[in-house]
């Protein structure tokens, strides 16, 4: 819905850069970088957490293993590997 | 790996997922004494590589790791395999060596025994504790999402957004000495340009495919960064009550390659862009960026055998899962966006200092050699891809780099080798004797290499050779040399 909205918006504002020149405006860019944004990409299906004292309790919880992932990143979460 | 539906359904059902950087788990991220940073560090005591997959149950106790998959079928066995060992080792009531696996289930490797001891899982951090593995970003830090997208020949957005030749997020921080140097220069009147740090923050994260690839400040030593163009200016505009609000507008070129490689993972990649967006300035800080870039992107990775028919990734060729650390051959030459969409950390989530071993985002500003702590973590990084290559048998490409290094250390008139524990003026064949060692101890790892021994416990002694050169400790290092080379022996005499 969210990015529905984004589309509009940037469908909105881009009519509206069409009849006007000059630079876009702050929301125009927001909405057309917000359209760039996949909202599920396939590979946020997993649910993966930062803690690994979290993961190994709900481990516990759950009675089941953990599957750790160790990658090769620069020191932020969800930066790409 | 991680988009195929059946993979993601049964590690959602079956397993308690858990992603940590590689630099907590080697123990490059500093020495911390907490309890989970000791659970991290005892996982990272079995590991075969940098980065991998591994199972562990609920006591932390690692039960399998792999570094690839022979096919998407093994990559299901091997899920499979981990709650096989998780039912015999549900927890730390019976010791368990973890399994280790090159390429599973056909090359397996020497099993890592336990270590006798059980380290306590507490359910949560103690109070006052922040968790080893959260950021740790310092007030005025301007934290920033980055999206690309490659579009198609018919300037539609590309629709398939599982592969990082299209589609990347990313997240980069802005320090805050970088945002305040912003705010400083955006008092000026009239149009300015951008300050440097800033500018090469933006393009360094504008760019398709993986990690390996990035054209500026590219993270594996050997790979050439030309940025070619890198010209931000910025001017006010109208904005909000209470902040300055300025209107950016740039142009980059950013070129990286490394032609040179041996195994399949050279590389060439371009990245030009025109940007446009808006800064907002307040209190002295940064407080907002909003930028769109739109450009052309041209990459392309790996050697021509690598995607070709039979090859890896090839038609009929080992599956790209056999040879994760490699990737797949990736050929780009598409019109991009890139969006980026910075805010500040919330006060609530910043932390008051940076703590020991943290050096945060490294500020491109201040130079080559900027600080201590850069250099430190230059030496790190060396140290983990030298390790990286070693482990992955990659060992021509080892040699190389070695090379590399050992020969800028002959050609530096400013560098003396000298061993500050003498005093004494530095024997003039120490750097002959190291090359030689060192040399020997190439032939030896390729020799295990060879008849499929592991040598990454010498890897795991080399991981100090490169901080002591750095440190000018070349006793010491020669020491260590020594080790490895005693180590090597008795490996390929087991």
């Amino acid at each position: 819905m969210k990015r529905l909205a984004g589309l509009g918006l940037f469908l909105v504002a881009a009519t509206s850069g069409a009849q006007e020149k000059g630079p876009a405006s702050l929301e125009a860019l927001r909405a057309e970088i917000e359209a760039l944004r996949d909202p599920s990409p396939a590979w946020r299906g997993i649910p993966w957490k930062s803690c690994l004292l979290e993961g190994l309790r709900e481990a516990r919880e759950r009675r089941k293993p953990v599957m750790l992932w160790v990658f090769i990143d620069r020191p932020v979460d969800d930066a790409r590997c | 790996m991680f988009s195929d539906p059946d993979v993601v359904k049964r590690v959602r059902e079956e397993f308690v997922p858990v992603a940590l950087k590689a630099a907590l788990v080697n123990g490059m991220a500093g020495r911390r004494d907490d309890p989970e940073s000791r659970l991290i560090l005892e996982i990272g005591r079995s590991r075969p590589a940098p980065q991998g997959i591994a199972i562990a149950n609920p006591a932390g106790k690692v039960l399998t790791w792999a570094l690839m998959f022979e096919g998407r079928k093994a990559l299901l066995s091997f899920l499979d395999r981990g709650l096989s060992r998780f039912r015999d080792f549900p927890d730390a009531g019976k010791p368990v060596a973890a399994e280790r696996f090159f390429r599973f289930p056909v090359e397996k490797m020497e099993e890592t025994p336990d270590s006798g001891e059980t380290l306590g899982a507490p359910a949560a951090h103690a109070e006052g504790d922040r968790c080893p593995s959260a950021p740790a970003r310092r007030a005025g830090t301007l934290v920033c999402r980055v999206v690309g997208r490659a579009l198609d020949a018919e300037g539609r957005l590309a629709a398939d957004t599982t592969r990082q030749e299209n589609y990347v997020e990313d997240l980069f921080d802005v320090p805050p000495e970088v945002g305040t140097a912003f705010a400083g220069a955006a008092r000026a009147e009239g149009r300015l340009p951008v300050p440097p740090a800033l500018c090469r923050l933006l393009v360094e994260h504008a760019y398709l495919g993986q990690l390996d690839v990035r054209p500026v400040s590219p993270p594996v030593p050997g790979h050439r960064e030309d940025l070619r163009r890198c010209e931000f200016t910025a001017e006010r505009v109208a904005g909000p009550a209470g902040a300055t609000r300025l209107r950016v507008t740039g142009r980059t070129e950013a070129f990286g390659e490394d032609p040179r490689r041996d195994d399949g993972a050279s590389f060439r990649h371009e990245v030009r862009l025109d940007w446009e967006g808006y800064a907002d300035v307040a209190g002295g800080r940064l407080a907002s960026l909003v930028l769109l870039a739109r450009g052309r992107e041209r990459l392309r990775w790996g050697a021509p055998s690598f995607g070709a028919p039979g090859g890896p990734s090839g038609e009929g060729g080992p599956s790209p899962l056999a040879h994760l650390p490699g990737g797949r051959p990736l050929s780009v030459d598409a019109e991009v966006r890139f969006g980026i969409s910075g805010s500040p950390v919330p006060e609530s989530e910043a932390v008051a200092a940076m703590e020991e071993g943290e050096a945060g985002v490294p500020d491109p500003a201040a130079g080559p050699l900027p600080r201590a702590r850069d250099v430190q973590r230059k030496a790190r990084e060396f140290g983990e891809g030298l390790d990286a290559l070693l482990r992955s048998g990659r060992i021509a490409e080892a040699e190389k780099v070695l090379d590399r290094a050992l020969e800028a250390l002959r050609e530096n008139p400013r560098l003396r080798l000298s061993d500050p524990g003498s005093g004494a003026p530095p024997p003039p064949e120490l750097a002959v004797r190291l090359e030689g060692k060192m040399k020997k101890l190439h032939e030896r790892i390729e020799s295990l290499a060879r008849s499929h021994r592991d040598p990454s416990p010498v890897g795991d002694l080399m991981r100090e050779f490169q901080p002591l050169l750095a440190a000018g400790k070349l006793s010491e290092a020669e020491a260590l040399l020594d080790q490895a080379l005693a180590r090597a022996d008795a490996l390929a005499a087991d």
